[in-house]
């Protein structure tokens, strides 16, 4: 069996501010080469996870684990989960005017690198990279030596993290809600670029709220989120399911309680 | 004792010490130079230095300031930087730009006067003059007097008066019509004050003619306590252009205040550009006075206070002719306790019609400590007028923050490369290649904590 590269158990966290439980007990296992979709209406945790995940601030763990590769990922700052190999593709990409976006890029490989014991890379070799991987997701070269993000449509941000993905080469790659905001075309070649992207090596975790961006990428698995929990989980079946049903008909059993078999 | 109390004494003391400079110099100055300091004299006897609660200088310890004044003596000692250690270490802070090196046209002051080992005026081109202005008293220049104190900050302006009471030395550049310098010229200020509180006056005069172009940096640089106390007056021609940089990187102990005077004839292009990270308390006055149709003013700020400095960025834009163009963007980045302050005008005269102007200005706080006055007005007496200004302070944005950590930079690595980025859009608009890099490399090492807090 391939190696495990995420480990959740019973995961709680709350907002730090005023308390309120977001997550209230996930469990979730991902293997290298898997894809697994988390899918969920509004305000069901999906967010939330992905941002407990990469370590963002606000949020504070109340009960449970998760280790990826067997170390406690909880226990690491976002910076250093990044440099193991965790990637996180931001809901809202976000704009810092006056950085470029290459060497933001160049800046970010090479923190890996050297957490890694490997030397810079050379700036021939970074310049072949970035354009190998800007053709990926059909990324402008203008955008590349543009500040991060700044002025960027909403479909140009999406291809960028897409674009940071493919550079940075990630393991667990955790995709939140990266078709929102996409048009048809635009979606197209951000989950081509993903397909691109899917090895025997890496793993994902792909958010949404939406079935259509499952019709371009292919999970393994399909899990459901309401009220912080995971309320089912399946195969690709039950993403089809839930676009023709809607959520709602899994509001009775969230709001099941949990642990009673009757 | 008291504000009052303490700059009456200054003034006072700081009188009887320019009348006595005036006595022991009066044999070796022409007279024009011996009424002007009179006058200044004069003008600075009648308004005294700003009481606290000045309109114009609210954000300025002017009493503490004074104090520090109060401590120092005039120049003495070698001028001579390669006899000064305290020298020797304020040039290596900017080691960057070449002067030890000699690389560029160059006119260095230490403590006030021409450090002629120093001082480099090789191949200027055709007609243009670039001089020590005692060099060219002594030699009864006739270059000197017509424009000296011709735009009268001495009567308005009690630290011009005070500057133009101990005139003795300075640069002056002349560049004739239709010559244009393509190298910049520099204006290197040295104070040191390792063996003794110093106060210097130093004075800049240029003089650009008709369609003349030029660029000049002045760098002020120091050891020790000091009071600097620098003028400069610009005057250009007919679509002259000048761009022009301070770079204000004043001894930790120091009190340095600034003025920048400029007067524009018609079409004339000014690009100031201020770069404020050095001295205890630092005052950076400049007043433009557009006063030829279609004369253009851009105005960049930069300015870094940490610790307890306080800076203080004072800037008047007088539109007095019809067509005229002016934009100010001042951005600070402030940090431990520092106070920092934009005030600027913008005055739009009824004479001037189709005027184009526009204030911005943004502070970055790095601390809870820190503070910023930030004040764009403007002034119309127009109604044929296109003018905005803005005002925004902040701290780092989180989500940037988080943003970066997340692809693998360290916290302090993501703090720096969003500041830098904020300083990032002034600093690439130098066109002075070598003084771009140190800007740089200067707002990356303060950040790090390892700017010079002194420089000995």
């Amino acid at each position: 069996m391939s190696e495990t590269m995420l480990q959740i158990e019973d995961l709680h966290a709350r907002i730090q501010e005023d308390g309120t439980e977001i997550l209230k007990g996930i469990s979730l296992t991902i293997r290298a080469g898997e894809v697994h979709a988390i899918m969920g209406p509004n305000g069901s945790g999906k967010s939330t996870l992905a941002h407990v995940l990469s370590g963002r601030e606000g949020y504070e763990v109340t009960a449970g684990t998760a280790f990826y590769k067997g170390r406690d990922l909880l226990a690491m700052p976002p910076e250093e989960r990044a440099r193991e190999g965790v990637f996180l593709s931001f809901q809202y990409p976000v704009e810092i005017p006056g950085v470029s976006n290459t060497y933001f890029l160049r800046m970010a490989l090479n923190a890996t690198r050297k957490h890694r014991g490997l030397p810079e890379i050379d700036a021939i070799d970074f310049l072949a990279l970035v354009e190998e991987k800007a053709r990926l997701v059909d990324l402008d070269d203008a955008l590349l030596n543009r500040s991060v993000n700044e002025g960027f449509s909403g479909g140009e941000k999406k291809r960028n993290e897409i674009f940071q993905m493919a550079v940075l080469d990630p393991q667990l790659a955790i995709l939140d809600e990266t078709d929102s905001g996409l048009d048809i075309d635009a979606l197209r070649i951000v989950a081509g670029g993903i397909n691109a992207l899917r090895s025997p090596d890496r793993a994902m975790l792909v958010i949404t709220h939406y079935q259509r961006l499952l019709n371009h990428i292919v999970p393994d698995f399909v899990h459901v989120l309401a009220g912080g929990r995971i309320v089912r989980s399946g195969d690709r079946q039950l993403a089809h399911l839930l676009e023709e049903r809607g959520y709602s008909w899994l509001d009775e059993e969230a709001a099941l309680p949990v642990g009673r078999v009757s | 004792m008291n504000a009052g109390v303490a700059l009456a004494e200054g003034v006072g003391a700081v009188v009887d010490r320019a009348r006595a400079f005036a006595e022991r110099e009066r044999g070796a100055t022409p007279l024009f130079l011996q009424n002007l300091r009179q006058l200044a004299l004069e003008a600075l006897v009648r308004s005294g230095f700003p009481e606290p609660g000045h309109e114009e200088w609210r954000y300025f310890p002017v009493a503490e300031a004074v104090r520090l004044l109060s401590g120092c003596a005039g120049a003495s000692g070698a001028a001579n930087a390669s006899r000064r250690p305290g020298a020797r270490a304020a040039l290596a802070a900017v080691a960057a730009l070449g002067y030890a090196e000699k690389r560029q046209h160059q006119l260095v002051f230490v403590n006030g006067s021409l450090d002629p080992e120093l001082s480099t005026l090789d191949n200027l081109p055709k007609g243009v003059h670039f001089h020590g202005i005692s060099r060219l008293l002594e030699k009864g220049s006739p270059l000197v007097e017509p424009r000296l104190g011709l735009l009268r900050g001495h009567q308005r302006h009690p630290f011009v008066a005070l500057n133009t009471a101990f005139l003795a030395d300075g640069a002056l550049l002349l560049v004739p019509d239709r010559v244009v310098c393509t190298t910049p010229l520099h204006v290197v200020n040295v104070t040191d004050g390792t063996d003794g509180a110093v106060a210097t006056h130093p004075r800049v005069l240029l003089v650009l003619g008709e369609n003349a172009q030029a660029t000049v940096v002045e760098t002020f640089v120091g050891a020790g306590p000091a009071f600097v106390n620098p003028v400069t007056e610009a005057y250009l021609g007919p679509h002259a252009f000048l761009d022009h940089y301070t770079l204000q990187e004043g001894s930790a102990e120091a009190a340095h205040v600034g003025t920048f005077d400029a007067h524009l004839a018609p079409g004339g292009q000014l690009f100031t550009h201020l770069f404020s990270a050095g001295s205890l308390l630092a005052r950076n006055e400049a007043s433009v006075h557009l006063h030829g149709d279609g004369a253009g003013l851009t105005m960049d700020g930069l300015y870094l206070g940490r610790n307890e400095q306080v800076v203080d960025n004072h800037v008047l834009v007088d539109h007095a002719r019809p067509h005229c163009g002016s934009q100010q963007y001042y951005k600070g980045i402030l940090d431990g306790k520092a106070r920092g302050a934009f005030d600027g005008k913008v005055i739009v005269k009824p004479t001037a019609s189709r005027t184009d102007a526009h204030q911005k200005n943004r502070n970055l706080l790095l601390s809870p400590e820190a503070t910023v006055d930030s004040k764009p007005q403007l002034e119309i007496y127009n109604n044929d007028v296109k003018a905005t200004h803005g005002s925004a302070t902040g701290r780092l944005d989180p989500d940037a923050l988080f943003y970066l950590r997340s692809r693998g930079f360290g916290e302090t690595e993501a703090r720096a490369a969003l500041t830098l980025a904020f300083a990032s859009e002034i600093a690439e608009r130098i066109k002075v290649e070598p003084l771009r890099k140190h800007l740089e490399a200067r707002v990356l090492a303060w950040l790090s904590g390892n700017g010079r807090e002194t420089a000995s």
